[in-house]
């Protein structure tokens, strides 16, 4: 048997070079998306969009985005897998060597049409088999746990940041990635009526001087009056999910006028140790109807948007077994980019093969590339961050922003 | 007993080990020896009424049992949500009502340390039964035994997959393996028993402790025979055969291995260290000094991992009587609120939105953290600005409900020694009554504890 991967020459490795597969049809998509004359895109770096989205658990990259090219796939996890590419309810093709989770198909459309691209074989900042650890980095954008976190620390160095924060955090408890000096505004649909305007001046009268909960206030009742303003204005869909209301929220807000050019949604429901088929089906379904939700509520806004998701780690690259067919924590993952300024249409990857020598430590997918490179790769250009700002958002880094993740 | 006005030290009782005062509380005159005294009695906590794990869980199966789609099953999902939703309203009732709160807030420090996720099925299920057998029983016991037992019960070993875990050379993983099948171990319960529950991350373990751990755990599996006795049993036809070695100890793969495995785990010295830093991080500080987890590591050390032993260490602190060092999170400030206006259990009963549903709304909905580790007790994971509104949101919605109390008096009998003179001539200027209490509920001295 002819081994894919040098038969077909594209993907490395370990240590080769790394290689950029660009789907069937993304030549046209990547033409639609690089024949935007420069001056159709918002000109101000202010109105640059980035959405991390933290999807917590462990989220199962080789089932997401799928390597079916890769020979010793299907005797790793064939009872994990989804049909080939062109079966009924089969992996939706992204280039001839990786297949994207069938429950997926706006993200597909996206990937199709230049807005969307995978990064595979990603590793977290440490490596480890612990979510509590792994988020703790992957947070805090370090080897270890900090007290703010990275898009926190990014949300303070935003230029043309206007008198509306920089930052939004999709959930009623703060994530610690939004954590630390620069305050966020937050967001979530609680269904308790809100509190009087005299009950408000008054508690900001009783709270002052407070360190902790002064600030907090103050702010929250100033970014209330604009969400109210905002959500009132477009109407979240009936229907929606959690995730999706979020979604559709974050599109809101960030669209408003002087809206925030950060946004940060936090969803869990990835760790799949047993019954992985149909609790992705059900998760992943639920992130693509987010997708579709951030797109249709940011309006023309999705053209200047970059949306990333992360994970703590990937997964194991066999089953646990073939009866609940489940996965246990893994190390590397792969990432989503979608959004009219990622240069769509390329699963990237440096793949390092599921050959028994090639898994890291005998069990998973290795990593081959660190999640701040792609983070770091989209805030340079897309909101005009400068390498030294990334030394501070990211302490300690020694890997270099990644290239050409997006457009303009 | 005497009066809170002139007995700080009493309100900081109240206030630090339990779940703030009410206005009917006695006042202790040693708060000390009150505190003391709920350390080493029989849980106060009444069970009259709450189902058993047998009930729930026949019920439960009953459902699962059933064609899926059909009435029974139906039934048995509505039976079973009624009783999940009863036995939650119950236990924050009794923690709104108690005379024992700081008995009640080691309850909740170790329901929480081990977490469980209530969301569907066997866990739901269980949840309430757990608390009552696997958690309240042993407050009075060693880290081991509670341990021994968490791990044993359904809603912890169901929730973290070691009914799913099969040794792969076991009976069971043979005859599979006869079928072209193919049984493995399913890691959940064992990383999570090492991580959260014992010797925690630092410990240096490997990822061949977790193997080991997780064979050792393969024996364990659920009964789901109606007519028999339901939820955890071990079972050796599932069981790994062989020995294994976890931080250097060889274990034979059998139910006696088992639980001198979990006994080692609970008397180690990283389990005594690691535990100590949550308690005194949950009790004391954000930001606990390395001396005081000092003490209470000690005292486990010294008394073989004694729960009482801990918490006697942690009362006599010179910090732990420092008042306001922690923030209150969601759910101890609403039954800190309905504590201070003396809500009862009819009270509570006739709210217009329940309980439960105001604590989901504030992102801290009661026995469902989002992961096996339980909620955050730390001050910058509420703090943001969103949690903070529903907070005061709420607050406002409640105080509408309180009815025969003024906010003066009410925090005159639960908290007045802790409240700043700015914020007590503030209150006394509020002319709305119900604005008052919400204005009281939101002050910086009573979102602390």
């Amino acid at each position: 048997m002819i081994d894919n991967q040098t038969a077909c020459g594209h993907v490395c490795d370990s240590g080769g070079p790394a290689i950029r597969r660009r789907g069937l049809l993304a030549g046209l998509g990547a033409a639609l998306a690089m024949g935007r004359v420069p001056g159709a895109r918002a000109a101000a770096t202010g109105a640059n969009k980035f959405v991390v989205l933290n999807l917590r658990g462990g989220l199962d990259g080789m089932a997401a985005v799928a390597p079916y090219g890769d020979r010793n796939l299907v005797g790793l996890r064939l009872p994990l897998m989804a049909p080939s590419v062109g079966k009924p309810g089969g992996m939706l093709d992204l280039g001839g060597y990786f297949g994207l989770h069938p429950a997926l198909p706006n993200l597909h459309a996206m990937y199709m049409a230049g807005e969307a691209a995978m990064v595979h074989a990603v590793g977290n900042i440490e490596l480890t088999r612990s979510h509590f650890d792994g988020q703790d980095c992957l947070q805090s954008g370090a080897q270890e746990l900090l007290t703010s976190g990275w898009l926190n620390r990014a949300m303070g160095l935003v230029p043309g940041s206007s008198s509306m924060q920089s930052g939004i955090s999709m959930a009623s408890c703060q994530p610690l990635m939004v954590q630390g000096r620069t305050l966020t505004a937050g967001w979530s649909p609680d269904g308790i009526p809100q509190a009087g305007s005299q009950f408000v001046t008054d508690l900001t009268t009783l709270l002052q001087g407070d360190p902790l909960l002064a600030p907090s206030y103050a702010a929250g009742y100033q970014d209330r009056t604009l969400f109210n303003s905002a959500i009132k204005a477009a109407r979240i869909p009936a229907g929606l999910t959690q995730l999706q209301q979020l979604a559709w929220a974050a599109g809101d807000f960030l669209s408003m006028p002087n809206g925030p050019s950060i946004a940060a949604i936090e969803t869990d429901s990835y760790d799949t140790h047993a019954y992985q088929v149909s609790r992705l089906n059900t998760s992943l379904a639920n992130l693509d109807g987010a997708l579709l939700m951030l797109k249709t509520a940011l309006g023309s806004a999705w053209a200047n948007t970059v949306v990333m998701t992360m994970t703590e780690f990937g997964r194991t690259a066999a089953a646990n077994g073939n009866a609940t067919c489940g996965t246990d924590h893994g190390t590397a993952f792969a990432v989503i980019l979608a959004g009219g300024a990622v240069a769509g249409g390329q699963v990237i990857a440096t793949w390092p093969g599921l050959g028994p020598s090639q898994l890291y430590q005998g069990r998973d997918l290795a990593p081959t590339v660190d999640i701040r490179s792609i983070a770091m790769g989209i805030m340079q250009p897309h909101l005009g961050l400068s390498a030294t700002a990334m030394a501070s958002i990211f302490p300690g880094v020694s890997v270099g922003a990644m290239t050409g993740l997006v457009t303009g | 007993m005497g009066n809170l006005a002139n007995n700080p030290a009493a309100a900081q009782a109240f206030t630090r080990f339990g779940f703030g005062g009410r206005q009917d509380d006695a006042v202790p005159l040693d708060p000390v020896a009150w505190l003391m005294a709920q350390i080493d009695c029989p849980d106060p906590a009444p069970v009259a009424g709450l189902p058993t794990l047998q009930q729930n869980l026949t019920i439960y199966y009953k459902g699962e049992q059933s064609p899926a789609g059909s009435a029974a099953m139906a039934a048995a999902q509505a039976a079973l949500g009624a009783a999940f939703q009863a036995d939650q309203q119950a236990f924050l009732s009794y923690a709104v009502t108690t005379t024992m709160p700081f008995r009640e807030r080691l309850v909740w420090f170790w329901s929480n340390h081990f977490a469980i996720m209530a969301l569907t099925g066997t866990v739901q299920a269980s949840a309430g039964p757990y608390i009552r057998t696997a958690i309240r029983p042993n407050i009075t016991g060693t880290i081991a035994g509670m341990l021994q037992a968490v791990v044993t019960h359904p809603a912890m070993f169901c929730g973290l997959d070691g009914n799913v875990s099969v040794g792969p050379t076991s009976q069971e993983g043979l005859v599979a393996a006869r079928r072209g099948d193919y049984l493995s171990i399913n890691e959940n319960l064992g990383r999570e028993i090492l991580e959260l529950y014992t010797v925690g991350i630092d410990a240096g373990y490997t990822q061949a402790d977790v193997d080991a751990l997780s064979y050792l755990l393969t024996g364990g599996d659920e009964a789901n025979a109606i007519g028999s006795k339901l939820g955890f049993y071990y079972n050796p036809s599932k069981q790994q055969p062989g020995s294994f070695a976890l931080l250097g100890i060889t274990y034979p793969g059998t139910y006696p291995g088992l639980m001198s495995a979990l006994q080692h785990l609970g008397t180690h010295p990283a389990t005594y260290a690691h535990l100590a830093t949550k308690l005194v991080t949950h009790f004391v500080s954000d930001t606990p000094a390395q001396a005081d987890i000092d003490v209470v590591t000690h005292a486990f050390a010294n008394s073989g991992g004694s729960l009482p032993a801990a918490h006697a260490a942690i009362v006599g602190l010179k910090s732990a009587w420092v008042p306001l060092q922690k923030l209150r999170t969601p759910q101890e400030f609403v039954v800190a609120s309905l504590r201070a206006s003396n809500a009862t259990a009819a009270s509570i009963a006739a709210l217009p939105q329940p309980l439960t549903s105001i604590l989901s709304s504030m992102s801290q909905p009661l026995w469902q953290p989002q992961f096996p580790n339980g909620w955050s007790d730390l001050a910058a994971d509420w703090t943001g600005p969103q949690p903070m509104l529903v907070r005061a949101d709420w607050a406002n919605v409640y105080a509408a409900t309180i009815s025969g109390l003024t906010a003066t008096a009410a925090a005159a009998a639960s908290v007045q020694p802790l409240l700043s003179s700015r914020t007590t001539s503030f209150l006394q200027g509020i002319s709305n009554a119900t604005e008052a209490f919400a204005l009281l509920f939101c002050s910086s001295e009573f979102q602390r504890r």
